[in-house]
């Protein structure tokens, strides 16, 4: 296989604005706890940076790979679960057991991929749908990780070592981190030969085998970059709750799909999008509005779901790429053609 | 079309964001009448939803019997408008738990930090209100919980946590206590027991009790039964207890699956002799209004009785339920009304809204028998758990479509009708 | 063991109802190559309706069959105008969130007509119990079981018999030839989703015979139906059946045996292995 690719430099002059924006939304962003003094919207931006990252890492295995996994909540609640039952258990400090779960989900999701990569695209959807729902069974009914009640967390122990704070600041900067890592993640795989194979994979997978691209392999490597990421949300998500049950953490599967879906699959800030659009409505719909009982918040993020849909199948992030073309369309005319991508 | 439609649609919606975003951060406070806010999280969507609605409309008329000045209804906070030592009225904020816990514990956090309420009442089921006391502990705001019974929820050592009800380990201790008073009047109902209970946090903590109470009594447990939740079918479950054929068969389920239940027990020909559901589902109106009379026979534990309407204030709390919502008060309606009127008590009494004196408040609440709706000894907080210790709870049956209490014997109504016919002979 | 007869008939009857579930959504996605996630919740739709007809008018089910049969077909059209169409050349994101999207909206706005609470159709012309061997049956659950094979076999008929049924089939195999040959491609889209809304309707009004109708109810029934469909074959008629009646006995046998909180675990599992072994399922053709 030919390794040498033509690299796309990072720093045009095209790239010129989303670093710009980038490096200012992220100044503002870390100044944020400083002057938003309402506790509120603080969590709900802890929030759209957690489902980012989450919905990060179902963009690698479902939007860069291309296989539609329903079912990513399962690496979540590994995750969640393995720090939570070893840190009131058995006392593992829950950053140790952030790792000791990442290494869980990422077991998990080869032992998944394994046999399951070979099904084609509807038949994989539907059979992760049907892993969840056993892992969530299993987990209802197994009293050593707490069952259906759940694991509720000793209000006690707070501060850094034990990654359990009382006010909001420090677990914003931790979201952050986690979302600035999920973009990490994706630059890696975006500049690397990883992200050329992979979509290649998505596009047509019979295509790559001819080229002599270890399909498995690739798939089984997003899938480790995706339950990685999935299961640092879990403990995130655990230790912000201070409590994990089967429905808050292996439920999550439509929801992170839905907003990264809505944002642009195949993109890197598309879950950001996404998520910056989806929790806040669904978050201030049911402050005003659920309190009537008729569901009123409900049958708008439905509305909105449905919507988007139709307008711009591309997701959120096509309108700003329309935008962004559109702005710098003398620049593409001077511009030469860029490489070509892939092979 | 649609596309433009829907592109119009999008504009506005984003337009929406914004100014909710802003308005979410810049906290814009508007002036109105004074009051003082009170957060109520109930399940108005999903699953037990019609409860929560039902509990919403009772702590809407306990509202406005707080703020105005009623005479012929002898509860906490009638004789008052409002709070005078507090110069407000009360408001309650209602918001929607959906009946999941993490979304009750984002409720509560809401309230406190955005609608900025002095205390929080809620939220029915056990987990939500689990998830949403611990965000109220950790942000140190007073909660009050009416209607539920998990025992957990008064043993974690929470300062904050203050519960009006008796939980599920009383309640189960109570039947047991009732199956030894019909023992003693020379009724025997046997010694075996099927239990059949939804795996959930309320239903695996019912479970437990009744093996410790089982073991106490000395009777034997020869079925432990869980199911998931709101399942499609109960065939399987009801099949299980169905050949394990107990002399007593016990049931904790929320509606949804209380309705189930009956309706399968019917449709496979199954009919203990006697069943005793630990409240909640079968205690809900909804329950006989939609099996009628396949509902009969079936034993209850519950606080509340409409047969207690021979307290005036009863009947006339009950006649503005009618009104309201065309249902009756029920057990739970009833103690989320009684919630709201708890916690008015503590917030008459109490120094200011800062939440160290209204902790105080309720701390020393100490309200009367007679100003309870329920045959209880009236409301008094234990100091180390906040939890009742003045509450009592009563077997009904349902005879003839109608909740009777048949224990304790003083206000009992009717004898308990045993055993329960087969389907063919009702 | 002695009870295993009673738990063999009620696995076959319920498998029954949720082949006829499944049908429709079968249909939709053999034709249209698409999933209906939103399938349960139409089928919640069309118990609502029958729940109408039967407190409002006073028209029992079996009576209002039709009419409820030929509004679903006409709201499954309307559907495929309004909003599928503009999916069905998307990716399977777009049209799984799509039909996400429908599955949020119809249960909330179902929750905001009907409220949440439980309704019941009490004492329809089909009430009460029927022995069959050893077991006990509610008759509702027979009925529903007998049409649903009833059902299967008009619909297999219609599609394998009769000329609007082949362009179904010719579309199904290949959209972008069909044209060619005259068959107006979105027409049969259209008429796609129309029988088979049409269908998971009528498994509705069965349903509503005997079963508790709140907005939700359809999410209990939603992966069964996904579970049995992809079983059976995509585009199988007698492959949704069969799977279906595979599941609900695979259900009552689990729950039976092994213990209830599993049966489901027992299902997906087998689902699984199955899947891996015979990716298109019992009866599926397509590649």
């Amino acid at each position: 296989m030919n390794r040498t690719f033509v690299k796309r430099s990072f720093w045009t002059k095209k790239n010129a604005f989303p670093i710009a924006a980038f490096l200012t939304l992220t100044a503002v962003a870390l100044l944020a706890p400083v002057y938003i003094k309402i506790l509120f919207p603080l969590h709900v931006l802890i929030m759209i940076y957690l489902y980012s990252a989450l919905g990060t890492s179902w963009n690698i295995l479902s939007g860069y790979a291309g296989q539609i996994s329903l079912g990513q909540s399962v690496f979540v609640g590994v995750g969640g679960y393995t720090s939570s039952v070893l840190f009131v258990s058995y006392g593992v400090n829950p950053w140790l057991g952030m790792i000791a779960g990442a290494l869980l989900a990422a077991i998990f999701g080869w032992l998944i991929g394994k046999p399951c990569f070979r099904l084609s695209g509807r038949y994989f959807a539907i059979a992760t749908m049907a892993v969840v729902q056993i892992a969530y069974i299993i987990v209802t009914r197994w009293e050593f990780v707490g069952g259906a009640r759940g694991i509720y967390f000793p209000l006690k122990n707070w501060g850094l070592r034990f990654f359990a704070f009382r006010a909001k600041a420090p677990y914003y900067y931790i979201a952050f981190g986690l979302m600035l890592f999920s973009f990490l993640m994706v630059l890696i795989i975006e500049k690397s030969h990883i992200g050329y194979y992979l979509k290649t994979i998505r596009e047509d997978e019979d295509v790559a085998k001819a080229l002599g691209i270890d399909v498995p392999k690739y798939k089984a490597i997003a899938m480790a970059f995706s339950t990685t990421l999935a299961a640092m949300g879990g403990t995130f998500l655990a230790q912000y709750l201070l409590f994990a049950d089967p429905d808050s953490l292996f439920m999550l599967s439509i929801p992170i799909m839905l907003l990264t879906v809505m944002g642009g699959t195949g993109s890197m800030f598309g879950p950001l999008i996404g998520a910056g659009v989806l929790i806040p409505v669904q978050e201030y719909a049911r402050a005003y509005w659920s309190g009537s009982g008729q569901a009123l918040d409900q049958i708008l993020y439905g509305l909105i779901i449905v919507v988007i849909v139709i307008l711009q199948p591309r997701g959120l992030i096509g309108i700003f790429e329309g935008a962004r073309r559109r702005f710098f369309r003398s620049e593409a005319a001077q511009t030469k053609t860029p490489q070509r991508e892939g092979i | 079309m649609v596309k433009r439609l829907c592109g119009f649609f999008a504009l506005g919606l984003a337009l929406a964001v914004c100014t909710f975003f802003i308005y979410g951060v810049c906290g814009f406070a508007y002036a109105a009448e004074k009051t003082v806010k009170v957060g109520a999280i109930f399940p108005l969507s999903g699953g037990v939803a019609q409860t929560g609605v039902l509990c919403k409309a009772a702590m809407e008329i306990a509202q406005e019997i707080v703020n105005g000045k009623v005479d012929d209804i002898l509860v906490p906070g009638a004789t008052t408008e409002g709070f005078a030592n507090l110069g407000a009225k009360l408001e309650l904020v209602f918001m929607d738990s959906q009946n999941v816990p993490e979304k009750a514990m984002s409720a509560a956090e809401q309230l406190i930090t955005q609608e900025n309420v002095v205390a929080l009442l809620g939220c029915y089921t056990s987990a939500t209100t689990a998830t949403a006391s611990q965000a109220a502990e950790r942000l140190g705001i007073p909660f009050l919980n009416e209607s539920s019974t998990s025992p957990i929820l008064t043993n974690r050592g929470f300062q904050w946590f203050f519960r009006c009800t008796p939980d599920d380990d009383f309640f189960t201790r109570n039947f047991f206590e009732f199956l030894r008073d019909e023992e003693a009047k020379g009724k025997n109902y046997g010694r075996s027991i099927a239990v059949l209970y939804e795996n959930t946090l309320w239903g695996a903590d019912v479970a437990k009790a009744v093996q410790k109470y089982a073991a106490e009594f000395d009777y034997k447990i020869i079925a432990d039964v869980p199911y998931t939740a709101r399942a499609a079918s109960l065939t399987s479950e009801v099949q299980q207890i169905k050949s394990a054929n107990a002399d007593i068969v016990m049931l904790a389920s929320y509606v949804s699956d209380a309705i189930l239940l009956q309706t399968t027990f019917r449709d496979l020909d199954y009919s203990p002799s006697i069943i005793l559901a630990h409240d909640a589902g079968f205690n809900d109106p909804n329950f006989l209004k939609t099996v009628g009379s396949a509902g009969n026979y079936v034993l209850s534990r519950e606080v509340y009785a409409s047969t207690l309407l021979n307290k005036p204030s009863v009947k006339k709390l009950n006649e503005l339920m009618v009104a309201k919502t065309g249902y009756p008060l029920d057990g739970n309606s009833a103690r989320a009304l009684m919630g709201v009127l708890v916690l008015s008590d503590a917030l008459l009494r109490t120094k200011s809204t800062e939440p160290d004196d209204l902790r105080q408040a309720l701390l020393e609440t100490d309200i009367p028998a007679e100003q309870v709706i329920f045959p209880w000894l009236g409301v008094k907080f234990d100091p180390e758990t906040h939890q009742i210790t003045t509450g009592r709870g009563i077997v009904v049956q349902i005879q003839d479509q109608n909740y009777i209490p048949v224990w304790p014997y003083e206000i009992a109504g009717a004898d308990v009708l045993y055993p329960i016919p087969q389907w063919k002979d009702r | 063991m002695e009870h295993i007869e009673q738990v063999l008939v009620s696995g076959l009857f319920a498998g029954m109802v949720y082949g006829l579930i499944s049908i429709g959504l079968s249909l939709i996605w053999g034709i249209m190559d698409m999933v209906n996630f939103a399938h349960s919740d139409f089928m919640m739709l069309a118990m609502y309706f029958t729940y109408l007809l039967f407190s409002k008018l006073g028209l029992d089910p079996l009576f209002s069959l039709p009419l409820v049969a030929a509004g679903m077909f006409c709201l499954g059209v309307l559907t495929y105008f309004l909003v599928i169409r503009h999916v069905i050349g998307g990716e399977l994101v777009q049209q799984t969130l799509c039909t996400f999207g429908l599955v949020v909206l119809l249960q909330s706005v179902a929750q905001y007509l009907w409220t949440g609470n439980y309704q019941m159709i009490n004492e329809p012309l089909v009430s009460g119990n029927i022995r069959i061997f050893a077991a006990s049956l509610s008759k509702g659950q027979v009925v529903a079981g007998v049409a649903s094979l009833f059902l299967a076999g008009a619909i297999w008929w219609v599609i394998q018999k009769t000329r609007i049924g082949w362009a179904l089939m010719a579309t199904a195999q290949n959209r972008y030839s069909a044209p060619l040959v005259g068959i107006k491609v979105d027409r049969m889209f259209a008429l796609a989703w129309g029988i088979g809304l049409a269908s998971v309707g009528a498994a509705g009004v069965f349903l509503a015979n005997y079963y508790y109708i709140y907005p939700q109810v359809g999410a209990t029934f939603q992966l069964l139906a996904l579970v049995a469909v992809a079983l059976g074959g995509f585009g199988s008629i007698p492959g949704a059946i069969v799977a279906g009646i595979a599941v609900g006995l695979i259900e009552a046998l689990s729950g039976y045996l092994i213990e209830p909180a599993y049966k489901y675990l027992v299902v997906f599992s087998l689902y699984i292995v199955v899947v891996l072994v015979r990716p298109h399922g019992f009866f599926g053709t397509h590649s």
